[in-house]
Parts: C-alpha cells; structure tokens; sequence
C-alpha cells in the first residue's frame, strides 16, 4: 500500500472532502554517493568558515538572505517560519478554468489524490464533476510550510490528479526571445514534402515503448566493473553539419519509402513502432540492441 | 534579446538537420538563503572530508560508489562513467512524431524553447518549416537528447512562433494511479442531482485561465520578512488555525456554496 505524504481536504466553497497526498512520480535514476577514490571510504560533507578554516558546527549555522554585495539579512527559524502558508490542511480551490486553456509549461510537480476516511462519496463527486464540466480546479495548497498553487483534474481511471504550477513570472514568455524570419517563407513543395515526412514518421505515442537507455548503461557499467571488467573512455564523436533542405527532405521520404517496400516483401505487419523510429538504420539497430539488453536484465 | 544558451546543436528528423539552439523556458524565482557561521556572519564553504582519513579531499579525489544489491559496493571514477555517456551529444533525434493530445502531461517534466542557431537563411526557413507543419498538424516529435552527460526524452511541440520542448519522464517513473483507492462500483456513484449542484458549484466558481492573477505569496511574505527585519522590524509567527473537517451533508454542502456565491456573481 502506497504511503499518503499529506493528508487534508479539498475545500470547494462549503464542500470538504477529506483527501489523501500522494507522488505521483519517482526518480529511478541511478544515484551514486560520494566516495575517496584512494581508500573508498564515504565522503562527508562538513562546514567550514572559509576566514578561519573552522569547521562550524550545524548549531552556529545561520540563515542569511544576500541584500547587496556580500551583506546579509539574518533570519532565524521562528522567523523564516512566519511565511509560511496557513496551517490549515487544505486544497483550497479558488476557481474553475476551462481545462484547454492551462498550457502544459504550468504544471510542475504531479501527484495523486485518494479519499480519506471514508469520503468516497464526496471524492467520487468531485471527480465526476470536473470531468463532466472539462474544467481544471485551481488552488492552493501549502506542503511543508510552503504555499503553492495547484490544479486538480480527472485523470483516468475516477483519480483526481493534483499538480503544483508555476507561477507567471517563473514561465519565460515566448515573446521574450528573438525569432529571426528567414527572407521568404518555406516554398510548396517543401511544406508537402515536410508534412509528408511528419505523417510518415507519425505513430501512437507508446510512452512504454521508451526506456531509459542511460540509466540501463549505467546499470550495465555498473555490473561490468563489479565482474572485474576494465572500463574504456569513449571515443569523441564527429561534428554534423546542415543539409540542403529540399534535397533532405526527398532523400529522407525515398529512405522511408525503400525501407517500407524492403519490410513489405520480408515479413506483414508489426512493423509501425520501427518504421516511426526512422532515422539512422545503424543507430537503429545499435538502440533496439540496447533496448532488449536492458529489458533482459529486468526480467 | 540575445541569451546563451544551454545547449547548441541540430535537431534532426531523417536526414533533415535544424540547427537549434536550447533555452530554459523557466527560471528559479525562489528566494534562496545563504549559510552563515552566526559568529562572524561569514558565508560558510562546504567541503568534502573522507570519514576513513578524517581528512579534507579534493574535487579530484572525488570517486563515485553504487551499493548493489549483495551489499558490495562498486566505485567508478569520473572516466569510467564517462563510458556510459551517450555517444551522440550534438543532436535532438526525433524518433517519432505523435498526436499532441496523446502526450499526457503528467510525462512532461522541465520546459525549454528551441531557437534556431545562428541567421543562416536556410536554418530559418528548415526552422519556420518544421515549427509550421507541427503547427498544422497537431503533432508532436518524440526525441532524444544529451544535456550534461544525460540522455533525456524530449517532446518538441510548436508553441506561439516558437517550438517548445519538454523533457519527459520516463513511463517507469509514473505510479499506479491506483496507489490512490479511487472508488469506483455502484455504491459511491453520485446521484443525478448532486452532479447537477456540483456541476453548478463549478459553474458558478468558472473563470478563465490567467496565469497572471496567481502570485507566489510564500515569495512575497519572505520577501517581506527579510525588508521587515532589513529594516530592524519585529517578525510576529503566523496564528495557529482549527482543523478542517469533512461536509456531512453533501448536498447541503453544494446548496450553501452556491447561494453563497451566486450574488458575488463570476470573479
């Protein structure tokens, strides 16, 4: 049973329905710690003060906020304490936004939200209603002390989904960088040949179809040093350079083509998730080699 | 305005290469506090001590140790890693391009924009193509990528003039949403009239999204603290408040919302 990381309500005007916090993403990145190359022994991470070359104990730490060059306010606990949010345990949903209108660039950090203490009914109420009206539920929630906005929304399956946005001035707008235009927009034949090419390579998007290629080679070298193995640095790679675009393009379509009729004549079907890879036929080859490496070691 | 990016390099589809430019479409606006040793008021360093030698070690002495599952541990040094470093490190390879609105957000990780690199007239017009037939379209492209050492999954949408790119999680690293206990059978399904009130309570609460209206207050009440004592004010903590407690009466509930809000009419 998954471990809840708050617990409160969500409070739309009178209504409260008691709800459950939990992460809806975890890291599996492979993490290393720190260690003395000569002896191995773990590194620890100590305090100095840089005049003196004192170490300074945890309990003489202070907290200072840098106004100007080099000084600080000081901040104690009690006072850092002070913004925090409101202690009540809430979901405090402020409004209800037409869900097409919240650009994916706002969400931040996903969660799942659950029903607490028997408050199915109300829960169950809740995500029937936002699914049926298409809207977003925008609010605030404070998660260890820190007040952040979120949005609730219908996921699949009757759970409701939280997530922490970004605030406006946190998003770069898109105004605020240059975009060159070329002399003359791209031609006809270009534009068709383009969207051809976009068609060609477009397919169902399988996000289980994508596996973490880095974290299994880091996995493998792992394995391989703990076997003995001597591990050698990779080699640099070459630099690539721009292609004409027409001429790309054609080529490109003439590679797809030939690839589909080859495919044709060996074997029916099954063939939709590997003509959408496209690209390069060596590096195909060398990545669904990766690929079935990775999922050996798993099973 | 003229910014470094993070990254250069081509983004390619097929034989086609754009050279692209990476920008963080983000920025850290939190305030982020400095240690200080509270005797001298000095910025304090943190170093690396080895708890073997109890010793100060240098950046160069730094090794990286994984437990495996035995308990033995695997130390590899800076090189060795550097062996399972992807290769290719210059390109954004598309690998597939897919209907934007099967991109579930929840994959969506941290937000970049895509500049093209440098004026060269053909880079702009391989640019503006691709952003314009994505546009179009309504596809997304699927691709991989290296920043710092790291291969990301990457989904490149057009976004106003621009294309946007979002690195993306990984489907292993998405709970179950059933971790949640949902209910779903009969018992718990709502009655017509509740959804209709609840339905109305949302109507009557319905606003457009304007990103703009939403301010950060955790920000504003630090940085309001840290003017306050700047200014050698006293700092009073925040009052404690009653716990919440859960509606009895849901259709009570959702009647009270709504004749309370209804004067205020929209906000």
């Amino acid at each position: 049973m998954a471990r809840s990381i708050w617990n409160g309500c969500v409070a739309v005007g009178e209504l409260r329905v008691p709800v459950k916090l939990y992460g809806a993403v975890h890291d599996e990145s492979v993490h290393f710690r720190e260690v003395h190359a000569t002896d191995g022994a773990p590194l620890e991470h100590r305090r100095v003060d840089p005049g003196s070359g004192e170490l300074v104990p945890y309990e003489q730490i202070a907290r200072g906020f840098e106004v100007g060059d080099g000084s600080y306010v000081v901040l104690d606990d009690e006072e850092v304490r002070s913004a925090d949010g409101p202690a009540a345990k809430l979901v405090d949903v402020e409004t209800f936004v037409p869900a097409d209108q919240v650009d994916p660039v706002y969400y931040e950090k996903p969660y799942h939200l659950g029903p607490r203490d028997g408050s199915d009914d109300g829960y169950r109420l809740l995500h029937d209603a936002l699914a049926r009206s298409g809207r977003v539920g925008i609010g605030r929630i404070v998660l260890r002390t820190r007040e952040r906005l979120v949005a609730l929304r219908p996921l699949g399956d009757g759970v409701i989904g939280l997530s922490t946005m970004r605030f406006a001035d946190e998003v770069v707008a898109p105004g605020a960088f240059d975009l060159p235009r070329p002399s003359r927009a791209p031609g006809r034949r270009e534009r068709e040949m383009a969207a051809t090419l976009v068609e060609r390579l477009s397919a169902p998007f399988d996000p289980a179809a994508y596996a973490d290629e880095h974290r299994a080679a880091l996995l493998e070298l792992i394995e391989r040093k703990a076997a003995g193995e001597a591990i050698e640095p990779p080699a640099a790679e070459p630099a690539e350079a721009p292609d004409d675009l027409a001429a790309a393009l054609d080529a490109t379509l003439e590679q797809l083509a030939r690839r589909r009729r080859r495919r044709r004549g060996e074997h029916a079907g099954g063939g939709a998730r590997r003509r959408a890879r496209g690209g390069h036929p060596s590096r195909r080859r060398s990545r669904s080699r990766s690929r079935s490496r990775s999922r050996s070691r798993r099973g | 305005m003229a910014r470094r990016p993070l990254w250069s390099g081509s983004l390619s589809f097929g034989l086609v290469n754009v050279p692209v430019e990476l920008h963080g479409a983000v920025r850290d606006r939190q305030l982020h506090f400095t240690q200080l040793h509270a005797e001298t008021g000095t910025p304090i360093e943190v170093r690396r001590w080895c708890t073997k030698e109890d010793a100060e070690v240098d950046w160069e002495e730094v090794a990286h140790g994984y437990r495996l599952d035995d308990g033995r541990e695997v130390v590899l040094s800076d090189e060795e890693l550097e062996a399972a470093a992807p290769r290719r490190t210059r390109t954004i390879d598309v690998e597939q391009f897919a209907p934007l609105d099967q991109l579930d957000p929840m994959l969506l990780d941290r937000p970049y924009v895509l500049l093209p690199a440098g004026e060269a007239d053909g880079t702009l017009r391989a640019y503006a193509l691709l952003h314009d037939v994505m546009a179009d379209s309504g596809q997304a492209a699927i691709a991989r990528f290296v920043l710092r050492s790291k291969e990301y999954l990457a989904a490149i949408r057009a976004d106003g003039p621009l294309l946007a790119l979002s690195t993306m999680r990984f489907h292993d690293e998405l709970r179950d949403p059933a971790q949640a206990g949902a209910p779903s059978g009969r018992a718990s399904k709502p009655s017509a009239s509740e959804l209709r009130a609840a339905i109305a309570l949302i109507e009557s609460m319905a606003a457009d999204f304007d990103p703009s209206r939403w301010r950060d207050r955790h920000r504003a009440r630090l940085k309001r603290i840290v003017e306050r004592k700047a200014a050698g004010k006293t700092i009073r903590p925040p009052r404690p408040e009653p716990e919440e407690e859960a509606t009895p009466d849901l259709m009570e509930a959702l009647e009270a919302s709504i004749a309370r809000l209804e004067p205020a009419g929209r906000r």
